[in-house]
């Protein structure tokens, strides 16, 4: 069931009906969780049993660990969640890409292996819930939490279907203590979370799918060499989808949670306004980049330990990063690419002095512009199919392209991408130190009623082909 | 084990919950007014597309076609399964249809373009389904290669088609049938691209596709003597490319279609094969290679159907196609109901005391007739 689907607006009136009736709180969250299950079940009802699977092992191994004091069996237990959770992981998502990867080692060493498709189904949003169970065994595991009381509430935590399926990943710490007193939206809160909701429409029917899929599109999805202006535009087109592909995302769930009462945390923080690439990953997916940080890199040694073991600890971190979000080398590379400029920045900053000159604004803009250029560099990996797309495409923007180009874009769509490319990164440079609440408040009440309507004029009259959210395969 | 919040956060005193802020101001009243100018706005832009001539049409995709294929065990032996290409969604008038046989469930399957083998094969695989399919046949279709071409629809519906899907694409059908605003023909940036190369505002379409996936031709919209020219000009280029098999070998290829006919009258149901009409230039060459006597009336006693073919019918024969190749939506009622009659002297459709068929009135309409939206159009459709 998708956001941007009629089934899912009825089913949402009817979980906020429910959730509204003069009924006890339990009860209350037995409906919700209910309704996450029937809300998850719409993609393939017998993945409900993965989701099963994690819930309650965790929630046991969760118990137990808090319960043994012997370090072993501690261990032990942890490697039980880890087993199950990643295991789960892996077989739905990697073991295509793990067993092409063993055929390309055989082939290597002249043994002649072929191994069958394993023609998997990917269980949508296991890489979501996955990662949020496992911090709750990793938070009692690290004793900075004590396993909750209640076993609805923890299923709740794991289920809640506004942020099933793409995030963003909350802790426990954010979440569980929510569910203690009645969650029950005031008129004022509902209103600014459907207000939020038509908002994150707006960025994934209106901008992503309508205005710069199909410019991205143009030229990843077609064979040919394209030239240099397509070439880029294309790319930064698909730049500006997935960020309002994802962040749309992220705001319909926040407003749809808000709806209901419950606060999800941001997971974006105008991330094309970033300066440098550690800025950039603190305001990027921020849900699934502090929980890399707090799970893997610190675990790894994070930046207490000598410049080498840093920069290895950066770059594992890194390119696990890229194999979270697909089984395919490409997906790796993007990674790597990130890790690469995370090490390439540290190393400036410990070599380049810190004149004044780089804190002025202009600088700061000019800075800026250039992550949002390399970030936008990096997605060519993301987006392309293959690395021999990947390495075309990134020829023809080096101006490197040795043969004769075939595919333009028209010049509709090379306006449409330089107009929205700019205004996005206008509009997050000039939000970035602000919170959407705050800019809210300044902005006179009649104005904001007009942009809600215009942003609902636009979803019904500029409304793209039909889409998933980018992220629900990952 | 009770545990007060403070508590669960090891390390930390803090009893705060994380909350998020609501920026000032009264969001209610906000948001209603928002709403009200979005409806003003939306029912303006309505107003104007309907006021130059433009009506709702219905975008048909995989869903919409999934939606209607999970349908086919409905109404049991009392459904009727429409299966073709475009002539059978235009040609034939779903509404008069339903008129006609009250009793009956009445399902278009029929794709644009493409030829439906592949899915009488999937009805006659499938056990659960005993109604009567009623395929529209062209001789030149047997034995070629993309008899098929209808197969991905067949997968899409058994792989990838789930009930939530199918609600969603019945609920956004009803949305498109009564709104102009949302289809995606009127879409924003079309309109603009429109503007850019002509100075205009696009026009009316002359295809319009309803809810149960028939469609409406209205040719007095468009240039038919460019579109004759156009499609004889195909047709002729077509013939070139794949010439006629010989009637020996296509008989071999008509009598594998057969099975399927076979599979489906075991179980009770039927199959009736229709030549839809194709009139002038067009029909002359579809008789020229594939000539009626050699080819098609020998589809019966191969394949074990019932057949129908327009040229054998003076009701069907006299219609004339305005594109050369389908028919008017003022035609298509006609035409429906010289159809059903065939259909009773054929026993294709055995009525019932209760259920005798009614025919409306369905008198042949020249092009210049009102337009589709005009009062009449409930009557015709």
């Amino acid at each position: 069931m998708l956001f941007n689907s009629y089934v899912f607006i009825l089913f949402f009136i009817i979980v906020l009906f429910l959730h509204n009736l003069p009924l006890k709180w339990h009860l209350k969250k037995t409906n919700l969780l209910c309704a996450s299950y029937f809300f998850y079940s719409a993609w393939n009802p017998p993945f409900v049993f993965i989701l099963w699977t994690s819930t309650v092992v965790d929630w046991f191994v969760g118990l137990y660990l808090y319960r043994v004091r012997n370090n072993l069996a501690r261990n032990l237990l942890l490697a039980v969640s880890l087993c199950v959770n990643l295991g789960l992981l892996c077989f739905f998502k990697y073991a295509g890409f793990l067993l092409e990867g063993f055929a390309a080692l055989m082939k290597f060493y002249h043994l002649d292996f072929k191994p069958c498709s394993p023609d998997i189904i990917l269980p949508v949003g296991i890489s979501f819930y996955t990662f949020q169970t496992l911090s709750y065994t990793l938070d009692i595991y690290q004793r900075r939490i004590k396993p909750w009381h209640s076993f609805l509430d923890y299923a709740l935590y794991v289920t809640f279907f506004p942020q099933l399926v793409a995030g963003p990943i909350v802790r426990a710490s954010d979440f569980l203590p929510q569910c203690i007193r009645v969650c029950k939206a005031t008129w004022n809160q509902m209103a600014w979370g459907i207000s939020l909701f038509v908002l994150g429409l707006f960025e994934k029917i209106v901008v992503a799918d309508g205005l710069l899929a199909p410019v991205s599109d143009a030229i990843y999805n077609t064979c040919g060499y394209p030239d240099f202006v397509s070439s880029w535009c294309a790319t930064f087109a698909f730049s500006g989808q997935i960020f309002c592909d994802f962040a749309g995302y992220s705001t319909c769930a926040i407003g749809v949670a808000m709806c209901l009462g419950f606060s999800l945390p941001d997971n974006f923080n105008y991330p094309y306004a970033s300066v440098g690439f550690s800025d950039f990953w603190q305001r990027w997916h921020i849900s699934l980049s502090s929980w890399l940080r707090d799970y893997l890199y610190f675990p790894l040694g994070g930046n207490r330990c000598g410049i080498l073991r840093n920069n290895y600890n950066l770059m594992m971190t890194m390119l696990l990063c890229g194999l979270w979000h697909g089984a395919s080398w490409t997906f790796v590379a993007w990674g790597g690419l990130h890790g690469l400029y995370l090490v390439a920045q540290r190393a400036l900053k410990t070599t380049v002095p810190d004149f004044s000159i780089w804190r002025t604004t202009l600088s700061k803009i000019i800075f800026a512009f250039l992550t949002y250029l390399l970030v936008s560099f990096a997605w060519v990996f993301f987006r392309s199919k293959t690395f021999d797309q990947a390495f075309l495409m990134i020829q023809t923007m080096l101006g490197m392209g040795s043969k004769t180009p075939g595919l333009y874009l028209c010049p509709m769509d090379v306006y449409v991408t330089v107009l929205l490319t700019s205004l996005i990164f206008v509009i997050h440079w000039s939000m970035k130190d602000r919170s959407l609440e705050k800019i809210a408040e300044r902005v006179p009440a009649w104005l904001i009623s007009v942009i809600v309507a215009g942003m609902l004029v636009l979803i019904v009259t500029l409304a793209g082909e039909d889409r998933a959210f980018i992220y629900f395969r990952f | 084990m009770l545990l007060s919040i403070s508590g669960f956060k090891l390390g930390s005193n803090s009893k705060s919950v994380f909350k998020r802020s609501v920026p000032d101001g009264s969001w209610k009243r906000i948001l209603i007014t928002g709403i009200i100018i979005f409806l003003l706005v939306f029912g303006g832009l309505e107003l104007f597309w309907r006021v130059n001539g433009h009506l709702p049409s219905v975008v048909d995709d995989y869903d919409l076609w999934s939606y209607y294929r999970h349908r086919v065990y409905d109404n049991g032996v009392k459904t009727v399964v429409l299966l073709g290409a475009s002539r059978i969604q235009l040609d034939i008038s779903t509404g008069m249809l339903k008129k006609i046989f009250p009793d009956y469930l009445i399902i278009q399957l029929a794709v644009d373009g493409r030829q439906p083998i592949a899915v009488l094969k999937d009805l006659a695989n499938d056990k659960c389904f005993k109604g009567i399919v009623i395929c529209s046949m062209f001789a030149g279709w047997v034995g070629k290669e993309n008899l098929y071409s209808q197969q991905d629809y067949v997968k899409y519906y058994h792989e990838n088609s789930n009930p939530f899907k199918r609600l969603n694409r019945l609920i956004m059908s009803y949305v498109q049938e009564y709104f102009v605003i949302v289809d995606p023909y009127l879409q924003l940036k079309r309109i603009l691209l429109k503007y850019k190369e002509s100075g205009k505002l696009p026009g009316p379409r002359y295809l319009i596709t309803k809810r149960d996936r028939s469609r409406m031709a209205d040719y007095s919209l468009i240039n038919v003597s460019e579109q004759q020219k156009y499609r004889i000009k195909r047709i002729g280029e077509l013939y070139k490319k794949n010439p006629p098999m010989a009637p020996k070998e296509w008989l071999k290829h008509a009598a594998k279609i057969g099975r399927y006919v076979k599979r489906i009258t075991e179980r009770g149901g039927k199959v009736v094969f229709i030549r839809l009409p194709s009139t002038g230039k067009h029909w002359e060459l579809d008789n020229k290679f594939y000539p009626k006597k050699e080819y098609w009336d020998k589809i019966a006693s191969v394949t074990g159907a019932c057949t129908i073919h327009f040229q054998d019918i003076s009701g069907m024969k006299q219609l004339v196609c305005p594109d050369t190749s389908h028919l008017d939506y003022r035609q298509a009622p006609l035409f429906t109901r010289v159809m059903a009659e065939e259909f009773l002297k054929q026993h294709i459709i055995e009525v019932l005391t209760k259920s005798a068929p009614r025919f409306p009135a369905a008198k042949p309409r020249g092009i210049g007739a009102p337009r589709i939206g005009a009062p009449s159009r409930k009557a015709t459709s």
